[in-house]
């Protein structure tokens, strides 16, 4: 018994994660991309009918489709590029030592951390037109008010911020640890140069860091691309279709109509749409690197 | 000399400047959870005022969040140490034998994005009669969690050197007993991050939750989401609901940080 | 019985031969070591006697059980490598009685041999440390000390000592030997060091491209080599190689090249009768070269001097080929100087051509 598994050991290890990951990951998405060939719907009694791409046909003349398309492009560029520009920033800011580091990095946890329902309800007070934060400050600021979520132009913003709040420490602690593994030479030598600060940060620095910031960008891009539980629960996709991203969109297909057949075919093009960027990602940090 | 010390004292505000809008809001959260309604909706907002528990007295009394508490913990311990029993031997075989195909269906599993299984999963657990069970919950909230132990774990084993288990083969030890004996308790700080996270990413679930559970095994943030669907929201009890999902989060947070940021970040930087 | 055989051990990885026909039989108490440069086959050949490869084709016996299918576990050796690959996360005490806890072997004999094992190597007083506090040297002992713990039939040793400092390594060098006389253990020692392989070894085993180049005592490795890579590779200095002609002339055998002419010894004539006017190569070891201020029949011109101490080092031109002679302390003319030389041809060899194999 013991020979037996220690020779078939590169079998055996692995074998339990492989039947999970394919009958939980595998079989899943081969059975969402049958049934957005079918009918299937839960409101109706009639038998599942095998319908061909009719769902995907009715999907690309679907204005709300392309609307959400458009709406996760929206959100994830703002908030992406926000993070990523805030959090090189307080990286650089606390790429020193002082006491308190750890504690300050830890402040940086919290949000990352802290579970976003919770944080999207508490927002959603800030948010409040009359009650909240939001407003207040804006007023002690001297600035008009914003109806923030209940909004059409500023719902998608407003939700971005969230992020942003969440999200920007990631940024900001990825660069951390890229800057605390820089090699020391080129500084030393930039010194020997007579390079002055900026252009340190400018000539040896952000060279040296970007593969670490792409990194981050596209971990971070990834993620926002797929965000559900902030914009459910905060707008749950609106006011109208406002805040109608991409998976609230297959979501509230699936289980607010519960049309599983059009619901599918929404997901698959989801699939399609963050496994193309990311091999499109992998291919442009390759040919990059070469 | 003296202009250092100004600049000194520049940075240390920046620093705080930095920090406050981060912790802003969840320092007014656990605020907001001991004012009462009219306390709440007040403004300018009330920075001085008598606390009450009122709302801690009604998520616990009135909304039973002991029960969703518990809930949370069992789906997210068990979630975490069953991906650990089947992710680790995997990752250890990734890392050893080069299983790239393995490794790459793993990294997948990642990148994906959760929905995409919902609606099999509603479908495939609703025939089966397991909605609403601690089998469902537990295998849809592994599905986060294995492919992120795996990969940090795949990490973890490639540092370590494979000398180490030949020199327990000839010691005496069968491949697997030397996976036990030498490679596991060498690999306590992977295991903790990823575990770490593990257990977090599980605690937060909010989707697969939202479509699988139902009230016998309602986790917390699904019950903190019920409370906005009344028709008057009590902000209060909200906000109290809030700091009792986030605290286990963040005192297991402070407790490992080390480890949190090294699971965050891992894979990010090289070398 | 504590023979180690390996027959006709062939390994390939994904086509590539790594090692070819390794065939070797060492006797109970020997100590073999296998020399030869990186990527030779030294360490996978060892490999596949501990078990950690599997062979090819070919069979291993180990105490005259045949053992070529069983885990390392079943095969009665024990390993130091070349990182020491101690257990981090347990002291020095359990790094060592680790093998003796797996067999069973009831504590109070764990006891006993672990504290011999440390007392015979000075690491008594480290026993409860963990390996990161030690040093190169001590970490070193650890590792030969979880090997004699187990009193296996064989030791297997990989470039044990490429990992310390020149002078540790020396002190060590010492210590295995001495090990070995009080022990008595058969014992592969695999390493690309020839001072070592001379220095310690009953056999010295020499391999090339996964292929043995010679197996002998080290004097016969030194005096006699197989072939022009073994000796290359032992001795230091390196032996020089000078390509020539083999001429048949009235007054005997020559071996010539533009301005130089060496005459050969009689007896050499029947070996090479096959040769003549052919291109041989001529290999002479530093010290066989016999350099004089004047008189010699081959004049060289002197580029560096080195003087060692002990000995001086002359890098000297003669007929276009460079040549390292080894000269007496006292000896040191003047860079640029031209001095004259003459070869021992007693313990010079000639070597074919193309093959490198030794004709004299």
């Amino acid at each position: 018994m013991e020979r037996f598994i220690e020779r078939n050991i590169k079998w055996l290890f692995p074998l339990p994660a492989a039947v999970f990951i394919v009958s939980m990951m595998a079989f899943p998405v081969a059975y969402t991309i049958w049934v957005s060939l079918t009918d299937w719907s839960m409101t109706s009694s009639s038998a599942v009918q095998f319908v061909g791409l009719k769902n995907y046909i009715a999907l690309f003349n679907d204005p709300r489709f392309f609307n959400a398309v458009k709406l996760t492009l929206y959100f994830t560029g703002l908030a992406v590029s926000v993070e990523t520009v805030l959090g090189v920033g307080i990286a650089l800011i606390l790429n020193r030592e002082f006491k308190g580091k750890n504690f300050v990095k830890g402040i940086l946890l919290l949000p990352m951390v802290a579970t976003p329902v919770a944080i999207g309800l508490a927002w959603t007070l800030f948010y409040e037109p009359t009650i909240g934060l939001g407003n207040y400050a804006l007023q002690l600021l001297g600035l008009p008010a914003s109806k923030w979520l209940a909004s059409n132009t500023s719902v998608i913003p407003a939700l971005a911020i969230v992020d942003i709040w969440e999200w920007t420490p990631m940024v900001a602690l990825i660069v951390l640890a890229g800057l605390a593994a820089l090699p020391h030479d080129p500084y030393e030598a930039a010194m020997v140069d007579g390079a002055n600060t900026w252009q340190v940060f400018r000539y040896i620095t952000l060279p040296l860091l970007s593969p670490t910031i792409l990194v981050a960008v596209v971990l971070r891009g990834i993620d926002a691309f797929k965000t559900f539980d902030i914009i459910y629960t905060m707008t749950a996709g609106g006011p109208g279709f406002a805040s109608e991203t991409l998976n609230i969109y297959a979501y509230n297909l699936g289980f607010g109509y519960f049309k599983f057949g059009a619901a599918s075919s929404a997901l698959v093009a989801l699939l399609a749409l963050v496994l193309g960027g990311s091999l499109l990602v992998l291919w442009m940090r390759r040919t990059w690197e070469q | 000399m003296k202009q250092k010390k100004h600049m000194d004292y520049l940075w240390y505000g920046l620093v705080l400047l930095v920090a406050i809008p981060f912790i802003f809001p969840l320092a007014w959260i656990v605020l907001a959870s001991f004012k009462t309604q009219a306390q709440i909706v007040t403004t300018p907002p009330l920075w001085v005022f008598t606390p009450t528990l009122e709302n801690y007295q009604s998520v616990f009394v009135d909304q039973q969040f002991g029960k969703f508490l518990w809930n949370s913990s069992v789906i997210a311990v068990g979630s975490t140490l069953l991906s650990l029993i089947i992710g680790l031997p995997a990752a250890y075989t990734i890392s050893r034998y080069k299983q790239k195909v393995l490794g790459v269906f793993i990294l997948l599993a990642r990148l994906m994005p959760g929905i995409a299984y919902l609606i099999p999963w509603f479908i495939l657990f609703t025939k089966l009669g397991m909605v609403d069970t601690y089998t469902a919950l537990i295998a849809s909230h592994m599905l986060v969690g294995l492919p992120f132990i795996v990969w940090i774990m795949v990490n973890y084993f490639d540092g370590l050197p494979h000398e180490l288990v030949e020199a327990a083969q000839v010691d005496g030890c069968t491949l697997q007993s030397a996976f036990l004996k030498i490679v596991l308790p060498l690999s306590v700080p992977g295991i903790l991050t990823a575990s770490t996270l593990s257990f977090l990413f599980s605690w937060n679930n909010f989707m697969f939750s939202l479509v699988l559970s139902s009230d016998r095994t309602k986790t917390l943030p699904i019950a903190i989401y019920n409370f906005v669907s009344y028709a008057e929201v009590s902000w209060g009890s909200v906000m109290a609901a809030a700091v009792v999902i986030i605290l286990p989060a963040i005192v297991l947070t402070m407790a490992f940080q080390r480890y949190v940021i090294k699971g965050l970040t891992a894979g990010a930087v090289k070398g | 019985m504590k023979k180690v055989v390996c027959e006709h051990i062939v390994k390939r990885f994904e086509g590539v031969t790594a090692v070819n026909d390794f065939h070797l039989e060492i006797a109970d108490k020997e100590f073999i070591v296998i020399v030869g440069p990186s990527g030779c086959g030294k360490s996978t050949s060892l490999r596949m006697i501990a078990g950690l490869e599997q062979q090819t084709s070919g069979d291993i016996y180990i105490g005259g059980q045949k053992v070529s299918d069983k885990p390392p576990r079943d095969r009665n050796i024990a390993m130091v490598f070349q990182n020491y690959a101690l257990y981090p996360h347990m002291n020095v005490y359990d790094n060592m009685a680790f093998s003796l806890k797996l067999q069973g072997v009831d504590k109070k004999e764990i006891d006993r041999r672990v504290r011999e094992a440390a007392e015979i190597l000075n690491i008594a007083q480290y026993l409860e440390r963990k390996p990161k506090e030690l040093s190169g040297g001590q970490r070193q002992r650890v590792a030969l000390g979880r090997a004699i713990v187990r009193e296996p039939a064989v030791f297997l040793m990989d470039e044990p000592l490429s990992n310390l400092d020149a002078k540790l390594r020396v002190q060590m060098r010492t210590e295995i030997a001495k090990l070995h006389h009080r022990l008595g253990a058969t014992t592969i020692y695999v390493t690309h060091d020839q001072i070592e392989a001379m220095t310690m070894a009953d056999r010295i085993v020499v391999m090339k491209d996964g292929v043995i180049q010679q197996i002998a005592d080290p004097q016969t490795i030194y005096d006699k080599p197989a072939n022009r890579f073994v000796a290359s590779f032992i001795g230091m200095p390196p032996m020089n190689f000078i390509d020539c002609r083999l001429e048949k002339r009235e007054a005997g055998l020559w071996l010539v090249r533009e301005t130089m002419a060496v005459a050969l010894p009689a007896a050499w004539a029947e070996r090479l009768s096959q040769r003549f006017g052919q291109q041989v190569v001529l290999g002479v070891r530093p010290e066989n070269i016999i350099p004089a201020d004047a008189g010699g029949p081959l004049a060289a011109k002197v580029e560096v001097v080195e003087p060692l101490g002990a000995e001086t080092l002359l890098h000297v031109r003669l007929d276009g080929q460079s040549l390292v002679v080894k000269a007496g302390p006292d000896y040191q003319p003047d860079e640029g100087q031209t001095i004259t030389l003459s070869f021992d041809m007693n313990k010079a060899h000639v070597f074919d051509h193309e093959t490198g194999t030794t004709i004299v």
